[in-house]
């Protein structure tokens, strides 16, 4: 349900890119991007809650590691100045790991590795160009919507521990604004190489049920990306 | 040849990593209603800790310190018990949850703990014994003795410290009508659901040891029972059902402080007048414990005049409501502040006239010697109409228990010996009374002495639960059932022969050491707080860590501590 909800915004995003496509047929109108992601996370969460969640001062957190992946993207060029981008990171798994005292009890927790899940993560975004067709250096800048599954969930073993006993993980999908600066630079006819700095608001809430317990949080990742590709325009 | 090895290895540790990673997620709650089942399986861990940790945070508070003291005794003084190795264990507290019965055989699910000892110490992982424990009366519904986060489960951390961190696999249940139960009572001082309860919880243990985060802890087949006041009571009225499924199922049974002989006891209340300290809290588990599991079928039943229904039992300011009273999540303290319980008071100061008696079945002598039994005595009566229990109720037990004597009661009236049996046939007036004579473990229809090694460990001056029960344990195995159970032990931890008193006198015999040990604490609580409080703490603070380290003493070497 809410999947399909999401699918109807991303498309509703689309409909309103393609409207932006008003006749400028001048060079090639699409252009497919290859390249890498580093994707740094700035992640926090609200307290834990839930029955037998060890009262710590500060609370128990959890964070994120910082991960890398091939980045996949398609620009459809709509004028001279703007441009729509669909981007894919080749789903990374991310691993989230404990974050506060080292221990609970015997239990190893801060900086232990407690689960981890593959980030479906596409993000559209309206990137408005400066300069000219003609110029071999553009800057651009834009903004869209970044939606976030979480695949895969898996607690694992350390994880396990944690909680108590085997743990099932349930996450919910994210649907926030993305934002990305970058430049390009163009190296020969119909070849670029970018350069980008990209963030997306990205929060979930995470339900943790071990033994027919839940405990919940909601994460904030606020994942900052730095992106380098080369282009092929045709 | 080498780097095969070396292939060898790694793929080898490729499928344990594996084994590890597994993606089964969470258990999967069972739908069965049958007893005994483990509902949730593997059970949640609630608490993984080390020895050292464990004895660090029991270290933060006096109570603990002493606790530690005690144990730090108990190893030293072992250490002539030829094989013996203190064992210093972390403990991992799992959560049970397991289908039972209720007090009227109806399906209903309760929960409680299993402490694993772990760690690399001696006789910390491996094979380990499995002790049952039955936790004293609670007036906190949401007590769980798995969480030992709570600071008012005083009880879990002490059996942790004394059991689990001292090799024993501890399985104890929190009780239906408690944590997570939805029964809205709990069955009370009733043998058989109780001990029913604690073989649930003990298949469920069983069920779940396999399968548990603590790997390399195994159940050595050997049980041992005990629990303290109620869970006394529970302890060797389980012992009980497991010895009439067949003998020899346990190897040693030690209660500590239970009213096991209930007739008796409440008989001395009620007919004798000692009011004891707690009684006005332990009324309404009684009275609601018993018209669930025996309302259905005796209510309204024209043989018992009184039936123990509220308006029947209690006076008017405290009837309403008082079948769901407890155990609250309201703290027991603002129950009695708000007045919905008295503090001490059962029974009226007014004194119940010979003419309350009928007659026949008294002649007027007896029925004059009866008032006269019943004059008001110092402490638990009330003046002023604050009292709990309507003095036409009370008249009515005294009379059942007066036209039809409990052997333990009559050397108090008369002087006799004593003669500890139950009453010669059943309550035929007194509901309540019938249910405690149903309940009392002196009543079996055939003798039942325990097939286990049995110690009996209690405070002589016990002001809460009479040493009396105790006492009327070993005089029914000796006198009725004509033996006592193997390497059987009486202990009173207390040698004290005046409470009012400093006492002086030493400990003798094996427990010597915690006899002394209990000395020491109650003198210096009579020092500090005076004799009231004293009494207060006598039977929930004094004697159970005492009793506890007997119990664990025994349980080692029964053969030391007990009789032949």
């Amino acid at each position: 349900m809410k999947n399909s909800k999401i699918l109807a915004c991303s498309l509703a995003l689309l409909g309103c890119v393609a409207s932006l496509a008003w006749a400028d047929d001048s060079g090639p109108q699409n252009t497919l991007r290859l390249g890498y992601y580093f994707i740094f996370f700035n992640s926090s969460s609200t307290p834990i809650t839930g029955p037998f969640v060890p009262a710590e001062t500060p609370p128990l957190d959890i964070k994120a590691d910082n991960v890398n992946t091939p980045y996949v993207a398609y620009i459809r060029r709509l004028s001279t100045h703007w441009d729509a981008e669909l981007a894919f990171g080749l789903p990374p798994k991310t691993e989230t790991e404990g974050k506060g005292p080292a221990t609970l009890g015997a239990v190893p927790y801060n900086g232990v590795v407690l689960g981890s899940a593959r980030w479906v993560a596409p993000t559209v975004l309206i990137e408005y160009k400066f300069f000219q067709d003609d110029a071999p250096l553009r800057p651009y800048v834009g903004v869209g919507v970044n939606y976030t599954a979480f695949e895969g969930r898996q607690s694992s073993a350390a994880g396990d521990a944690v909680g108590g006993g085997p743990t099932s993980i349930d996450q919910t999908a994210s649907i926030g604004p993305a934002g990305t600066v970058g430049l390009k630079y163009s190296f020969a006819p119909n070849w670029s190489v970018i350069a980008s700095a990209n963030y997306a608001l990205v929060r979930s809430d995470v339900t943790l049920t071990t033994a027919g317990v839940n405990r919940t949080t909601r994460v904030t990742f606020d994942p900052f990306a730095a992106i380098v590709a080369v282009g092929y325009s045709f | 040849m080498a780097s095969i090895r070396l292939i060898l290895g790694v793929a080898i540790a490729a499928i344990a990593l594996a084994a590890c990673g597994s993606n089964t997620g969470s258990a999967v709650p069972s739908t069965s209603t049958t007893h005994g089942t483990l509902v949730v399986n593997p059970p949640l861990r609630l608490l993984s800790v080390s020895n050292a940790t464990l004895q660090q945070q029991l270290g933060a508070s006096a109570s603990g310190q002493q606790l530690l003291g005690l144990i730090a005794g108990v190893q030293a003084g072992l250490q002539a018990i030829p094989g013996y190795v203190p064992s210093n264990c972390g403990v991992d507290v799992y959560y049970l949850k397991f289908r039972t019965t209720g007090a009227a055989g109806e399906a209903t699910e309760s929960s409680g703990a299993m402490m694993v000892p772990t760690g690399a110490a001696p006789g910390c992982s491996g094979p380990h014994p499995i002790l049952l424990y039955a936790h004293g009366t609670n007036p906190n519904k949401a007590l769980n003795i798995a969480n030992l986060e709570d600071p008012t489960n005083t009880e879990g951390a002490l059996i942790a410290a004394m059991y689990a961190a001292q090799g024993y696999i501890v399985v104890a249940p929190n009780y239906a009508g408690y944590d997570i139960s939805t029964l809205g009572y709990h069955p009370y001082v009733l043998a058989t659901q109780q001990s029913g309860e604690m073989l649930d919880v003990l298949a469920a243990a069983r069920t779940a040891l396999p399968n548990t985060l603590t790997a390399g802890t195994s159940d050595n087949g050997s049980l041992y029972i005990t629990g303290y006041s109620e869970g006394g009571y529970v302890a060797l009225a389980t012992a009980r059902a497991l010895d009439l499924q067949a003998p020899g199922q346990y190897t040693a049974v030690a209660p500590m402080s239970g009213p096991h002989a209930l007739e008796a006891f409440v008989d001395s209340i009620f007919l004798l007048g000692q009011v004891g300290v707690d009684d006005t809290v332990f009324a309404p588990f009684i009275t609601t414990s018993y018209n669930k599991a025996y309302g259905t079928a005796m209510t309204p039943n024209p043989v018992f005049q009184f039936t123990g229904a509220p308006t029947d039992a209690y006076e008017p300011a405290y009837a309403s409501g008082i079948t769901t009273l407890l155990p609250s999540t309201t703290p027991i303290d603002t129950i009695i502040g708000t007045g919905l319980l008295p503090e001490t008071a059962v029974f009226s100061l007014t004194p119940i006239p010979a003419a309350a008696f009928p007659q026949p079945p008294l002649t007027a002598m007896q029925a004059g010697e009866l008032a006269q039994i019943l004059t008001p005595g110092s402490f638990g009566y009330a003046a002023d109409g604050t009292n709990l229990v309507q003095n036409s109720f009370r008249a009515n037990y005294a009379l059942d228990a007066f036209t039809n004597m409990d052997g333990v009661i009559s050397p108090y009236l008369t002087g006799q010996p004593a003669l500890p049996t139950v009453a010669a046939a059943p309550p035929s007036i007194n509901f309540l009374r019938w249910g405690l004579y149903m309940n009392d473990l002196r009543n079996n229809p055939t003798p039942w002495v325990p097939s286990g090694a049995t110690l009996l460990c209690g405070g002589q001056n016990d002001p809460t639960v009479y040493f009396l029960n105790s006492e009327a344990m070993a005089g029914y195995w000796a006198d009725v059932a004509g033996s006592v159970p193997a390497n059987f032990a009486l202990l009173s931890v207390d040698t004290n022969p005046n409470p009012h008193l400093q006492n002086s006198t030493a400990g003798s015999g094996p427990f010597a050491a915690l006899q002394n040990a209990f000395t020491v604490e109650y003198n210096g609580d009579l020092a500090t707080y005076g004799y009231a409080q004293a009494q207060a703490d006598y039977h929930g603070t004094l004697v159970p860590p005492i009793c506890a380290a007997a119990v664990f003493e025994y349980f080692l070497a029964p053969t030391v501590f007990g009789g032949p």
